[in-house]
């Protein structure tokens, strides 16, 4: 079901959605401090959202979200989310900057365009060539592969840039993925890529840049692998083992 | 140690707030349960597995008119939690504030360890440091400076050894000491950038009435760290939660551009740089560079030649074991169960009617007895559960089999809790908790009672000989067993692909060095495991016994209509009469097409109570009196009344369908809410019904087995 709501509908909802949030409850003064409005103001709101099912409310009672207005409510936020972060990250707006603009183009933005920046935002994160081109079949892409038959990944990609650039002033010619060692090599940590949603436990686990680290052995099956780091024994998958880019020892 | 009370102890009691609380933390497998048990006399099961603790346990010592209460907590590797466990774990300091913190450390894992250490001491709570293992450190050749290390974080240094108890007095002398004159720690300082985001913060922090986040420093780093957890707790309190949001926002993004990384992964790399420098100073190690025991045994069983051929043979010892070799303990705990009742139906003149013998006899004996012949097949699998534990073998099968684990969307260590669910469902999926992500929590939690479970062999054993000719009964049970197998494999790729859809979690497992697991720590842990058994047995197993009696008891039919029968057939008319006969019979349309009648489905009705009810259950509708699966005339009974096809599906049934009362109410303990259990409730029973129904109805239309 698609509601059709005027901005400061949308905002009013928002509001009422990160009330409940931080604070349990919404209460019709809380809303007109936040909107900087009368609470008459807020009533008739709420009366008008009360209408179209998208908030319980009754007077002189606390504000509560129906499951369709929460739903809106999470939309209008992941909007708000992605444009701030499409400005702060990609266009490098001033802070005080990315929330107003956020806030006022929230309301406008819809779900295809959204998705398309969104992958336009990670594709960027990901791809240090500006060469961009949209392609129906791969998504975003940089132009250096027209050919979608000669398509290797972006990780792929951006690994073998890695091993030819450099990389905080040390030469990175050396480096390969850690699943690349066979059984008993060795080698230093250079970088852990934050792809990874592992890479925070592995680091906390001891697999930070400068540790020395061994390939003991790989499962009997291919996968995963033993490592030692700092003395002890540790089990990861190739998979992991791939954002660990080391230098030969 | 002189008086020593062990068990929970509630938080209403009075004297607890007298009570000093000492907490016990750690990384897994670095000794702390150990540890807890010198200190205490108490228990605790013991494992070499990472991540055994998965509750709370609390003790108290005595000591000289003093009071202490020492609390061992589920390992973790840091203060922020990516498992369940941790988080119970981290919870537990920051809520309860306990008065002190024993940190333990593996000495021989001396960095890995401190990662933790170096988190606790920025909380500003007393902490005690104990260096476990150390006699396995020095014949590593590792030396540390005890005086060094206390005072570069100015905080006491005791050594033990865990497991031969020694240090342990002097353990608890500094932790009294500590506690009537407490030290604080000195916190890890970081780079100045770092410094100067966590002192705007802090600046920000000491508004708000922060009786809900421990230490303003504490609390600042652990925002830098984009700590989901924390965040959620000061944004809560705080009262200006949008300026410290913007605020935390602009810190991370300066040090993200300083670091050219995430400031999390930034300050991982500043704490082990800080902890390298303490190890300079403080330990020296003997250069020659030992190939350790734990190594030369690895290079062996994790070898690719020998490796999947010695988990293969690992697993056939371990179900010899507990199917086998305890088969005379069973005969002998069902021929006391036989005796008990026949003694207590002495105490009745021949033939009564009495109600109160029925009840024992028929409904508590029967119920309980059939669960409790079980136990030695229980203890005998959790024995050798134990001993793969205990000695580290257990992480290495996670090890061996996460790549195939892996296909089937799961886990590697998803492995140890399905493996346990062949003895019980319940304490494997208890063993869940260790697993980090949720999805594939769920998913093992879901699946495991397709594991068929000890529970579920009396039915076998009933079946299997009553419609199958002896060359037979072997591949039959197998087929039973392989078809749960493949089914959880099944039902797990589809919750993996459909609701429970999301990325594998990481695969990131500490291999501990092999230990001589010692008889001591493994009798507790097979006690533990049986004891929850037996428990169960004696509580829900017992009531659920006495409903199910009273639903085949009564109502009892008018005397006239029975007369003239003989006694087998006023047992099957009162049957007929009562609630279970009236389930089964308003049952038997709906169950017809799987060829099963009503007297099949008054038993179904039984086996949600304990599966094994079923055999019960069945013998009383055909009028057997006391019935066991060894029993031959309830097999002659039921060969004439169904022919093999229906055996099967009965079989299949049981093994597919609802899972007990006890393993419903564990899913929805351990998932947290109704809904999963009550999933898994209704979705295997709609599975069992479906493949039950295309088996008997393919094996009609081709004519096998009627």
């Amino acid at each position: 079901m698609d509601h059709v709501l005027s901005p400061i509908m949308e905002d009013y909802i928002e509001t009422i959605f990160e009330l409940l949030r931080r604070e349990q409850v919404a209460r019709v003064s809380d809303i007109a401090t936040r909107m900087k409005v009368t609470m008459a103001t807020v009533t008739s709101a709420l009366r008008k959202l009360s209408a179209k099912k998208l908030i319980n409310y009754s007077p002189y009672s606390t504000v509560s979200l129906t499951p369709a207005g929460k739903n809106l409510a999470e939309k209008i936020v992941r909007r708000h989310e992605v444009l701030a972060d499409f400005f702060q990250n990609v266009l490098s707006l001033p802070p005080s900057k990315v929330a107003e603009n956020a806030c006022r183009m929230e309301h406008q933005i819809d779900d295809l365009l959204l998705e398309r920046l969104v992958e336009y935002i990670e594709f960027v994160k990901l791809c240090p060539n500006m060469n961009i081109k949209w392609n129906e079949k791969n998504g975003f892409r940089c132009g250096q592969d027209e050919n979608p038959k000669k398509f290797i990944s972006c990780e792929d990609c951006s690994k073998s840039l890695a091993r030819n650039t450099t990389h905080g002033g040390q030469q990175m010619n050396d480096s390969i993925g850690l699943h690349e060692l066979k059984a008993g090599g060795r080698g230093r940590i250079i970088a852990v890529s934050l792809k990874n949603p592992g890479a925070k436990r592995m680091m906390e686990m001891g697999i930070v840049r400068g540790s020395l680290v061994e390939v003991e052995r790989i499962a009997p099956l291919g996968d995963p692998i033993d490592i030692k780091v700092k003395g002890y024994h540790l089990s990861l998958r190739k998979e992991e083992a791939k954002n660990i880019f080391i230098e030969i020892m | 140690m002189e008086t020593l009370s062990k068990d929970k102890i509630s938080l209403k009691n009075k004297s607890y707030q007298a009570t000093k609380v000492v907490a016990l933390t750690g990384n897994p497998n670095s000794g702390k349960t150990t540890i807890f048990n010198n200190l205490t006399g108490s228990r605790q099961h013991v494992a070499n597995y990472p991540g055994v603790t998965v509750e709370i346990k609390e003790s108290r010592v005595r000591n000289g008119g003093r009071d202490l209460k020492i609390v061992d907590l589920p390992g973790c590797y840091s203060l922020t939690p990516y498992s369940k466990e941790e988080l119970i774990a981290r919870n537990f300091i920051i809520d309860r504030k306990p008065d002190l913190v024993v940190d333990i450390i593996d000495l021989s894992n001396l960095e890995r360890n401190l990662y933790l250490t170096v988190q606790l001491l920025e909380l500003g709570i007393p902490i005690v440091l104990v260096l476990n293992q150390s006699d396995l450190a020095k014949r590593a050749g590792l030396r540390c400076d005890l005086a060094k290390l206390s005072r570069l974080l100015n905080v006491p240094v005791v050594e033990t050894v865990g497991n031969r108890n020694i240090g342990t007095s002097q353990l608890l002398d500094t932790i009294w000491s500590e506690l009537s004159n407490p030290r604080t720690p000195r916190p890890v300082i970081y780079e100045n950038d770092f410094e100067e985001g966590i002192r705007q913060l802090c600046g920000d922090l000491k508004n708000s009435r922060d009786s809900d986040y421990p230490d303003k420093r504490w609390t600042a780093i652990k925002l830098i760290e984009n700590d989901v957890d924390i965040k959620k707790r000061v944004w809560r309190m705080h009262p200006d939660a949008d300026a410290l949001s913007v605020l935390v926002d602009s810190v991370r993004r300066r040090l993200t551009s300083i670091y050219d990384t995430d400031p999390e992964l930034a300050i991982a790399d500043q704490r082990y740089g800080v902890i390298a420098g303490i190890c300079r100073e403080c330990t020296s190690a003997d250069p020659r560079r030992r190939r350790s025991a734990s190594d030369a045994i690895d290079s062996v069983a994790l070898s690719k030649t020998f490796g999947l051929p010695l988990f293969l043979l690992t697993m056939y010892v371990v179900f010899h074991l507990t199917f086998t070799t305890a088969q005379p303990a069973m005969d002998f705990m069902e021929y006391c169960f036989v005796f008990l009742s026949s003694v207590l139906e002495g105490l009745w003149p021949e033939g009564s009617q009495s109600l109160l013998k029925s009840l024992l006899v028929d409904g508590i004996i029967a119920g309980v007895g059939s669960v409790v012949i079980f136990l030695p097949n229980i203890l005998l699998l959790f024995l050798a559960i134990a001993v793969l534990e205990d000695s580290g073998y257990m992480a290495r099968i996670a090890f061996l089999m996460d790549r195939i684990m892996n296909k089937i969307g799961l886990h590697g260590k998803s492995f140890i809790p399905m493996l346990t669910g062949f003895g019980c469902s319940i304490p494997g999926i208890m063993a869940t908790r260790t697993l980090e992500h949720e999805h594939d929590r769920l998913t093992t939690m879901l699946v495991l009672p397709l594991i068929s479970c000890g529970a579920r062999l009396p039915i076998y054993a009933l079946i299997i000989p009553a419609f199958f000719s002896a060359p037979w009964q072997a591949p039959v049970l197998w087929i039973i067993y392989i078809t749960g197998i493949a089914l959880s494999i099944v039902c797990a790729r589809l919750l993996r692909s459909t609701i429970l859809k999301g990325n594998q979690a990481p695969f990131v497992l500490e291999l501990p060095p092999y230990r001589m697991p010692t008889v001591k720590g493994i009798f507790i842990h097979m006690w533990q495991k049986g004891w929850m058994y037996l428990r169960k047995a004696g509580t829900i197993i017992l009531g659920i016994s006495i409903v199910l009696w009273a639903m085949s008891t009564f109502p009892k039919p008018p005397e006239e209509s029975l007369h003239g029968l003989t006694q087998e057939q006023v047992t099957e008319a009162e049957m007929a009469y009562s609630v279970a006969g009236r389930i089964g019979k308003a049952m038997e349309p709906l169950i017809k097409p799987l060829s099963f009648d009503w007297k099949i489905g008054t038993a179904l009705v039984g086996a949600l109570a304990a599966k094994e009810v079923f055999v019960a259950q069945l013998g009383i509708v055909y009028s057997m009196g006391e019935a066991d699966e060894e029993s031959e005339s309830l097999r002659d009974t039921l060969r004439r009344n169904y022919n093999p096809l229906t055996g099967f599906c009965i079989m299949l049934f049981c093994l597919i369908s609802a899972p007990c009362i006890a393993t419903f109410a564990v899913t929805k303990k351990e998932s947290g809410s109704w809904k999963w259990a009550f999933f898994q409730f209704i979705g295997l029973t709609v599975i069992a019904y479906i493949v039950t129904f295309a088996v008997y109805q393919t094996g009609r239309a081709f004519g096998i087995g009627v």
